[in-house]
């Protein structure tokens, strides 16, 4: 009887291992049997699939959260921007009219007038005139998601097709009217308050894909608009094509399902797939004959900044000078996988049009050898008479953050320097302690921007939760004025932006941590060329493909 | 018994207000208000008080309560929720019929599948096909659900590509989530079974029946089964409430839009309308089904049924 329950239970056991396992051992046992297509219900090719993270409305006013890819498909803006950094081109305004391609603007006045199309219609077949842009930009500026709007004095209809932007002072800034006519989707006014949930749960623009369905939590379906109101097929810029006849978006959140999606062919298109799980897909994986893996490096900068408040430790800039020279960024690299990220040395990278190369070979903390950080450390550490104090290091909970807190508490704690257990929290509670100088000394984050490393600086130096100027820096005029003239259109020269850098890197602000490699596989038997917005996510629609 | 099950009734109104009460206290001194998670970092403080005067939590801490009280209780408006944009009640209509069936079905696959084999364990115990069903029962307790859920999809979905991995689709979609949910809840019931109906099965009585010459079956199901099943009830009673809010990680795993992951969401996004729904919903669905299982014990048990119709509230 004894023998027969250990034969069960090893038995059992074997069982659960062979159950069990790497996704690539399990791939490899199957590519045998796997098909081109790999799914037990074929899909038709006028279909393709993506797998996005659960948007938890299609509402186009929130166009930042997370899952909501869609909306380029279904919405139309005033402008669009081609690529990340990329020029301004007019989508529902006319290019043809206006001195500056869909705009006028006189020279020092604050005032811009942008001419529209006269045959705009949206998928309900209502007309889009200048009152719905009005109608739009004010209903934007209401729901409180359009931050940074504070420029924007007021919107006017001129007439059907003229609008009239007034803003409280000229806008001479790099990328600031792409804020604001690149980052608000145009809706009519009367399919807008025709809808019960206001658009959070049905959905009426004028893009080239209309909402077939929608699933809360589950998922949405777009088809071709059939009565796309651009007809002139020479206006339509390759972001704005309608390839594809269908599209689904499958909300799904774990990675592994999405890798489970990709081998069982219920998915076309992943656009961040984990660099452990990207094997299979690439050259020689089990499923390489299907797919393939694009990367790219994220816009987003992973950094360390500093809380050099009055009740902080970081005050003291010989503290914070002796906490960066401690972090060395090639470990943190190869902690953290060089297949998943890359080095970075500024608070910036290079994807930003007006980062500077140079910045790599100056002799500061980003960029010093592994070999001589000891020195400089002590060298820090007795300058500012450093007596075991305990830095408290803030990140968001996410695994990502986490490891990188992880990796920068180790190598504080090698270099001599007392840390306190990571404080990672979810993002709520991270914004809670953020705004409390109190309760943090080191923030491990991620900053981004749309267009340029200046406006990334101006999102981590200027005015933040707590009014001050900036959540890490108090009072400082240099820095801002620095930051100013680099931002300013006719100023903004690397000479400038290179002060600016070089300000904050003597003032030992922040270190850029790295920045993460980007992973999208896609089915390459139907997709021959990926197509992106500004913001570095898939269109579906404008994919070009092998049919 | 009309009697008591009218108090129980009413007994029910005042937990759920107790339970709105507390729900929205918790909730209230969490630390983080909705415009920390709506809004993105570069949002002012100044946005951020205006985005939450609109939602009315700056409010002081009574006005939020009344307000909260009223619109529940009296004119059963659950609010909106500030990150789907979605009344909460009509969110719910659509995601609580899934939890639901999910849930249900995981039940009474536990009913119909652990019952019967923890009776069979009891009535060959120490036997080896007592030893053999303890085994797995005992497999299927140590196995975590997700994990089920995950070894199902690589064997169900990448190798014989027999189910789809995720999504609700279709009834295929629904095969793999229900497994994962009553594997455990089938191995917990077989061994609570299988121990009550021990205690019974050397009772007075059951000797009894046999030498009356009552045919086995009846001895089992007619005599025994009543006695050992008061536990086995109460324990499907809790796990029904526990499977509507409890598949949280199985609904993650599969994308299946259901009412755990709703709420799971609420919580991480501060959005209190969505919390204060889901709990109130899912402490309705407990107080109902522990009702239920008390008005079983009656039908079972004539002497507990003869306590709630002399003694009103007390079994």
């Amino acid at each position: 009887m004894k023998k027969l329950l250990s034969a069960l239970i090893s038995g059992l056991m074997v069982l659960s291992l062979t159950a069990c396992g790497s996704s690539s051992s399990t791939a490899a046992a199957a590519s045998g049997a796997a098909s081109s297509t790999g799914s037990a219900t074929a899909q038709s090719f006028d279909t393709i699939i993506e797998a996005t993270k659960t948007a938890s409305n299609i509402d186009p006013l929130n166009m930042n959260q997370s899952g909501k890819n869609f909306l380029w498909e279904v919405y139309e803006m005033l402008f669009d921007l081609d690529g990340f950094g990329g020029d301004m081109y007019g989508v529902l305004a006319d290019s043809s009219k206006g001195e500056y391609k869909g705009y006028d603007h006189e020279a020092g006045t604050p005032e811009y007038t942008v001419y529209l199309y006269q045959n705009i219609k949206d998928s309900a077949g209502n007309a889009i005139t200048a009152s719905d842009v009005v109608f739009s930009y004010n209903t934007m500026k209401d729901s409180g998601y359009a931050h940074g709007w504070n420029t924007l004095a007021s919107v006017d209809a001129v007439d059907d097709y003229t609008v009239k932007f007034t803003f409280t002072r000229e806008l001479t800034k790099v990328g600031e009217l792409s804020a604001y006519w690149a980052r608000c989707f145009v809706f009519s006014q009367k399919a807008y308050e025709a809808s019960a949930s206001k658009f959070a749960s049905d959905a009426v623009g004028t893009g080239p894909y209309v909402l077939k369905s929608y699933t809360a939590g589950s998922g949405i379906t777009l088809e071709k608009n059939p009565n796309y109101w651009q007809t002139d097929t020479t206006a339509i810029h390759t972001q704005h094509q309608a390839n594809i006849e269908n599209i689904q978006y499958k909300f799904i959140d774990e990675d592994a399902t999405n890798v489970v999606g990709l081998q069982t062919g219920d998915v076309d298109i992943v656009e961040e797939v984990a660099t452990k799980s990207i094997t299979d897909f690439q050259d020689g994986g089990a499923y390489a004959d299907t797919y393939d893996v694009y990367q790219h490096a994220n816009n987003l900068t992973d950094m360390a900044l500093a809380n050099v408040s009055s009740d902080s430790v970081c005050n003291d800039i010989n503290m914070r000078l002796a906490l960066f020279y401690a972090i060395d960024p090639v470990g943190v690299v190869n902690y953290m996988d060089t297949n998943s990220v890359k080095s970075v040395y500024a608070l910036g990278n290079a994807n930003f049009p007006d980062y500077d190369s140079g910045w790599e070979k100056e002799d500061n903390y980003e960029t010093l050898s592994s070999d001589a950080r000891a020195a400089k450390v002590k060298e820090y550490l007795d300058k500012a008479g450093y007596n075991g104090q305990k830095i408290k290091i803030l990140c968001l909970n996410e695994e990502h953050y986490k490891n990188l807190s992880q990796v920068v508490g180790s190598m504080l704690n090698a270099a001599g320097i007392q840390t306190a257990d990571v404080q990672a929290v979810d993002n709520s509670t991270y914004q809670t302690l953020l705004a409390d100088s109190t309760d943090w000394d080191l923030d491990v984050c991620g900053w981004a921007a749309n267009d340029f490393i200046v406006n990334c600086w101006d999102h981590i130096f200027s005015v933040g939760s707590t009014g001050k100027t900036g959540t890490f820096i108090d009072q400082n005029d240099q820095l801002i004025t620095l930051l100013n003239t680099a931002r300013e259109t006719a100023t903004h020269t690397q000479e400038n932006v290179d002060a600016v850098h070089e300000y904050y890197i003597s003032q030992a602000y922040g270190m850029g941590l790295c920045q993460s490699i980007v992973n999208v596989v896609y089915n390459s038997k139907k997709i021959t060329k990926l197509v992106f917005t500004d913001k570095s996510m898939i269109l579906p629609g404008a994919c070009t493909y092998t049919n | 018994m009309k009697k008591y099950v009218l108090q129980r009734c009413l007994w029910l109104i005042v937990v759920l207000l107790c339970v709105g009460f507390l729900i929205f206290t918790v909730m209230y001194f969490v630390p983080g208000k909705p415009a920390d998670v709506l809004l993105t970092a570069e949002a002012t403080a100044q946005e951020k008080y205006e985005f939450n005067q609109k939602l009315g939590v700056n409010d002081p801490y009574i006005v939020q309560l009344g307000r909260y009280m009223y619109n529940t209780f009296i004119k059963f408006d659950f609010g909106t929720s500030y990150v789907y944009r979605v009344p909460v009640l009509q969110e719910l209509n659509n995601r609580v019929p899934r939890t639901l069936t999910l849930g249900t079905i995981a039940i009474v696959i536990n009913a119909f599948i652990g019952i019967p084999l923890g009776v069979a364990c009891a009535m060959h115990q120490n036997k080896p096909l007592d030893h053999l069903l303890m085994i797995l029962a005992m497999a299927g307790i140590s196995m975590p659900d997700f994990w089920l859920a995950l070894m199902m999809i690589l064997l169900f979905s990448v190798k014989l590509k027999w189910l789809p991995p995720f999504g609700i689709g279709s009834w295929q979609n629904w095969i793999m989530p229900v497994i994962a949910c009553s594997v455990q809840g089938v191995a917990v019931n077989a061994r609570q079974t299988r121990s009550a109906v021990l205690e019974t099965i050397r009772a007075d009585f059951v000797t009894t029946a046999r030498a009356k010459g009552v045919p086995e079956h009846d001895v089992i199901y007619k005599h025994m089964l009543p006695n050992a099943l008061i536990p086995v009830i109460n324990m499907l009673g809790g796990a029904f409430g526990r499977a509507i809010a409890g598949t949280v990680v199985i609904e993650t795993v599969f994308s299946f839009p259901g009412v755990g992951v709703y709420m799971m969401n609420g919580i991480n996004g501060r959005d209190y309308p969505v919390v204060r729904g889901c709990v109130l919903v899912l402490a309705a669905f407990s107080a109902v089904a522990v009702l239920i299982v008390d008005l079983i014990y009656g039908f079972i048990d004539p002497r507990i049924k003869a306590q709630y119709e002399g003694g009103g509230a007390h079994k």
